[in-house]
């Protein structure tokens, strides 16, 4: 099940700009979600797909690059996170059905009726979620511990937050981790492992003494020799699942 | 004339989205798309207008358009004055308009001209309007003109026969434009009023 504390990490795709704003504004009110990324066609939108890895995506069909269908297709079906179609268009709807869209939000809509969708997708996560068998290994934290949210970082000119819904991955780096989010890298003074101790370990796999990945992020494994892995991560980095860490990976993926 | 659910459905929602932050915005956008209505929605009005009517009519039309798609559409008209007394056919604009936004600027992600020219000689009324829109690649289906083409055809006969010409061309930087000429007269009384 999805902590009640965790958000909904959250992609809008929509070419308007008032109709992108209206929407931000929209869900900046919703305590449950968290905006990771905006875009204004149909391929950035599946550019931050696979760079973000979001839980959601709000997603405009008529787009002036490529549809909202068209993003779908590159992206497949299966590798799609949950979705919401947002249009003025009502005669795709059945063709949303059938690529398995959450719900088919048709402009104009207000507050009310995007909450229904959004409580649709929810209870959708919430099922994607249910689907994986407890394995009955013992989880670092406490079922009432969502860890840490926001990780404050020193640079030249002050301390800044990054919200650890924008971080894809993490790599130890001497006495240095590096955060990587979709579009920048932060040096921070950390240890890898308090790092691991602190974060929510239902969101984040150590997967070698240097590196932590976010697990919604991990697109595949490919074996290398020596029982290591490769791991492509869906924005298309690949790092390394050392055999030490093997076990524990596995057994955390399907948590 | 046909109205296109969606032009209404996204002009309903793009005032739901102004209305917290820009409410005049969003009061004028109402207003402009109850004229638009009004004048789409009226039925035997006479066949024939004057350009100056007609482009009024344009104007709400891209007003609307305009605020939707917000900085990616600017428009550039250039009118020879006398030209707007032309008797024209009803509706003879606004399709091609219509095919300019959703062929042009809604097909760009950056911004997207439409011209419009319009102007006597020898006799005939010229016009002229072109988008610029995706340079067109040989597995692209681009779709032409469509209805919206053929009703301006069917309304150009009636109004003078065979004595007009309309010009589709394919623009090699991508986008369309499309060529208008048919005989000058000055349009009756109606033009008195505005």
């Amino acid at each position: 099940m999805i902590d009640a504390q965790a958000l909904v990490r959250t992609l809008i795709v929509e070419d308007e700009p008032h109709a992108r704003r209206y929407l931000r504004q929209l869900l900046a009110d919703e305590s449950r979600v968290a905006i990771v990324g905006e875009a204004t066609g149909g391929a950035e939108g599946a550019d931050l797909v696979r760079k973000l890895s979001p839980d959601l995506v709000f997603l405009d069909i008529q787009m002036p690059d490529i549809s909202g269908f068209d993003l779908i297709a590159e992206i497949g079906v299966e590798q799609m996170p949950a979705f919401v179609f947002v249009t003025a268009y009502s005669e795709y709807a059945v063709r949303a059905f059938e690529v398995e869209a959450v719900d088919y939000l048709c402009k104009p809509f207000d507050r009310d009726r995007l909450s229904d969708s959004l409580e649709k997708a929810m209870r959708r996560l919430q099922l994607r979620s249910a689907e994986v068998p407890e394995n009955g290994l013992g989880a670092v934290h406490g079922e009432s511990d969502p860890g840490l949210s926001r990780i404050p970082i020193k640079e030249k000119n002050g301390i800044i937050f990054v919200s650890v819904d924008t971080i894809v991955w993490i790599e130890a780096a001497d006495k240095y981790v590096e955060l990587h989010t979709a579009d920048r890298t932060y040096v921070a003074r950390y240890t890898i492992q308090s790092l691991e101790e602190s974060l929510d370990p239902k969101q984040f796999v150590r997967i070698h003494r240097s590196t932590i990945v976010r697990k919604a992020a991990v697109r595949g494994l490919h074996p290398l020799f020596h029982g290591d892995y490769l791991v492509r991560l869906n924005n298309g980095t690949e790092l390394t699942l050392s055999r030490n860490f093997r076990e524990s990976f596995f057994a955390q993926m399907s948590r | 004339m046909q109205l296109h659910p969606h032009f209404l459905f996204n002009a309903l929602h793009t005032i739901a989205s102004l209305i917290g932050e820009q409410p005049g915005t969003a009061r004028r956008m109402v207003v402009a798309l109850g004229d638009f209505l009004r004048l789409t929605l009226k039925d035997g009005m006479s066949p024939v207008r004057s350009l100056g009517e007609e482009l009024e009519f344009v104007d709400l039309y891209m007003g609307i358009e305009k605020l939707r798609l917000g900085d990616r559409l600017t428009l550039d008209y250039d009118i020879e004055p006398a030209a707007t007394r032309t008797e024209v056919p009803h509706l003879l604009l606004q399709p091609l308009f219509e095919n300019a936004v959703k062929h042009g600027a809604a097909r760009l992600t950056g911004p997207c001209e439409i011209a419009f020219r319009a102007h006597r000689d020898n006799g005939r009324l010229n016009l002229s309007l072109e988008n610029d829109g995706p340079v067109p690649t040989a597995s692209a289906n681009v779709s032409k003109g469509g209805v919206g083409l053929a009703n301006t055809m069917a309304r150009l006969r009636l109004h003078n026969g065979d004595d007009f010409t309309l010009q589709y061309t394919d623009r090699l930087q991508g986008g369309v434009r499309i060529d208008v000429s048919f005989p000058y007269r000055q349009a009756g009384r109606v033009q008195e009023l505005s």
